[in-house]
């Protein structure tokens, strides 16, 4: 006897489905298709433009200031991509010991991720003032003439990456515990018995073991590194003389103040491309260094 | 002999061991500093505020910063309520349901979470704005709970609780819904302890999209009224009211951070069950 699969109407896989699919169409895919339309038309404010093809990428490669929000935005992710991969691996590892206290530890690591961005910019200016800040102050005491952290162009990515990194950094740290938490108790042992000294263990068991979750860790680092924008924007606003422009940032500017929505969509479609080719690459390259 | 190494053994791991101690207080203070230090300031009135000496205990602590700051909070509880709701539903078809498909659906959904809303801002805008939704909460809320993470996870946990229990519910004559919300879910309470704060985390603080809804003050969410308090800071000293700004900051914070300690214990374990890390 064959069993009838859905006899009752409302245990159709539909029903679970739509209300999610509602809104992933509405607001999710469906802009993202339509942000390539989008690119290839010069709008204005009210929406009102005409269909000008691939003129906006044409506009977008001789934009000397795009050039150099992208500029910033790989060396954002330079400074913020390896500290906060390696950072958060050496914070897991040590928050993985049984040491009293580490409860309060891996909360005081964790707890700045869930405090929204604006926060973060605004207390972190607060703290890199260069006359009343409190960093400045400390470095005092050191010997170190007050730095202009955020007002200096040399200085200010710098800053935006000190704050980031306080941010973040904790998400890695988080993921790499529940990784280490994997790693089997009887390889540990083994290696124990076999006189194994803690960094031969850490590079020949734990590493290895960790792999997929470096995968991952590496991944959304350069994703969301790429996509800098609420520090940005909350601590230097773009400046000094474009020193901390990134791309979301420019692409907020272009498209929401100076409201040219055609030429902001062509900035996110090739930002998107961005994304995609460092992540399809970085994949690739962590494949073929695995096998 | 044998004693002696025993012996020297002992005093390095009491090394190791206290270099670890000491290195994790180290940690937990720099961590922690810039935390303190914005509490600290939320407490000060605005004299004390600009006192080149650095004081972490306020002089003459005030609760006025505060009270002037509550006027700012918003609610924005919608999201997480409607998310949940839609993710555990979508997910659940995903993990245990069959239908023609589904491995194509389902690559659709993890493929936009790599897709950044920079990436859709603009149709996004034009969408809210045709649905008449341009300064209102609705418009703030409802791209949101279109993330596709949270699908994500609970799909990937979902798959993890054994098929057994459900078939066993099926004998009993349970029908999808009442194995959903009788058996999966309580099961997969880590899971969704993690997207609770993830989603909570996300849309307490996201910035940049209601920063383009939200133009006028009726539906400002918390981030941008933080922005726009900060914007004032590009024009002048008169606005640079940083006890204000702190003590906004603290209130802000604080429904996230209570929602983390409270549900942090299931926290690692959650991500780690769910193979969020990949």
């Amino acid at each position: 006897m064959k069993k009838r699969i859905n006899l009752n109407v409302m245990e159709s896989p539909l029903w679970f489905l739509l209300p999610y699919f509602f809104l992933f169409s509405v607001f999710k895919l469906g802009p993202i298709i339509a942000n390539f339309v989008v690119s290839g038309y010069d709008l204005d404010i009210v929406g009102k433009g005409s269909f000008i093809g691939f003129k906006n990428y044409v506009t977008l490669l001789k934009d000397r200031l795009f050039w150099v929000a992208l500029k910033n935005t790989l060396y954002y992710l330079s400074l913020v991509g390896p500290v906060n991969v390696v950072g958060g691996l050496f914070l897991a590892l040590l928050l993985n010991q049984h040491i009293k206290g580490r409860t309060v530890a891996r909360t005081a690591v964790f707890m700045p991720y869930v405090i929204m961005v604006t926060v973060v910019g605004v207390l972190w200016r607060w703290i890199l003032e260069s006359r009343y800040g409190i960093l400045n102050y400390y470095l005092g005491f050191f010997g170190i003439k007050p730095i202009p952290w955020l007002t200096s162009p040399s200085t200010a990515m710098i800053g935006i990456f000190i704050a980031s990194v306080w941010w973040t950094i904790g998400y890695n740290t988080v993921i790499f515990l529940a990784g280490l938490q994997d790693v089997p108790r009887e390889l540990i042992e083994a290696s124990q018995i076999d006189g194994a000294s803690p960094l031969r263990r850490l590079i020949s068991v734990i590493l290895p073991c960790l792999r997929p979750t470096t995968f991952f860790v590496v991944l959304t680092t350069i994703i969301y590194s790429l996509q800098v924008f609420g520090q940005v924007y909350t601590m230097t606003g773009g400046g000094p003389r474009y020193a901390t422009l990134t791309v979301v940032q420019y692409l907020y500017v272009v498209g929401f103040r100076l409201f040219k929505l055609g030429y902001s969509a062509t900035i996110s479609a090739v930002l998107f491309a961005v994304i995609l080719v460092m992540s399809l690459g970085v994949l690739k390259f962590l494949r073929q260094t695995v096998d | 002999m044998k004693r002696r190494v025993k012996g020297k053994q002992r005093r390095r791991r009491l090394f190791v061991t206290s270099l670890f101690a000491f290195l994790l207080v180290l940690v937990t203070v720099l961590f922690l500093a810039p935390t303190l230090w914005m509490v600290s300031t939320s407490l000060k009135p605005k004299a004390e505020v600009f006192e080149p000496k650095v004081r972490w205990i306020p002089k003459t602590p005030t609760m006025d910063n505060y009270v002037r700051a509550f006027a700012l909070l918003p609610l924005v509880t919608l999201t997480l309520v409607l998310t949940c709701f839609c993710d555990i539903l979508a997910a659940y078809a995903f993990a245990r349901l069959r239908f023609r498909g589904r491995e194509l659906l389902y690559a659709l959904v993890l493929f936009t979470i790599m897709v950044p809303i920079y990436s859709s801002a603009v149709p996004l805008y034009r969408v809210i704005r045709a649905m008449g939704l341009i300064d209102t909460k609705t418009g703030i809320v409802l791209p949101q709970a279109a993330e596709a993470i949270g699908v994500f996870l609970l799909t990937q946990f979902f798959r993890s609780i054994p098929k057994e229990l459900s078939e066993a519910a099926k004998m009993d004559g349970a029908n999808e819904w009442t194995i959903l919300w009788r058996i999966v879910v309580p099961l997969a309470k880590p899971a969704v302890a993690v997207l609770l704060i993830l989603t909570f985390a996300n849309t307490w603080n996201s910035f940049f999209w209601p920063l383009i809804v939200a133009q006028s003050n009726a539906s400002i969410t918390f981030p941008v009224g933080m922005g726009s308090v900060m914007s004032g800071f590009h024009e002048g000293a008169e606005a640079r009211e940083y006890g204000l700004v702190m003590a906004t900051s603290v209130i802000a914070c604080l429904p996230t951070v209570v929602a983390f300690l409270i549900l942090q214990r299931r926290f690692v374990e959650g991500i780690s069950m769910s193979g969020l890390k990949g």
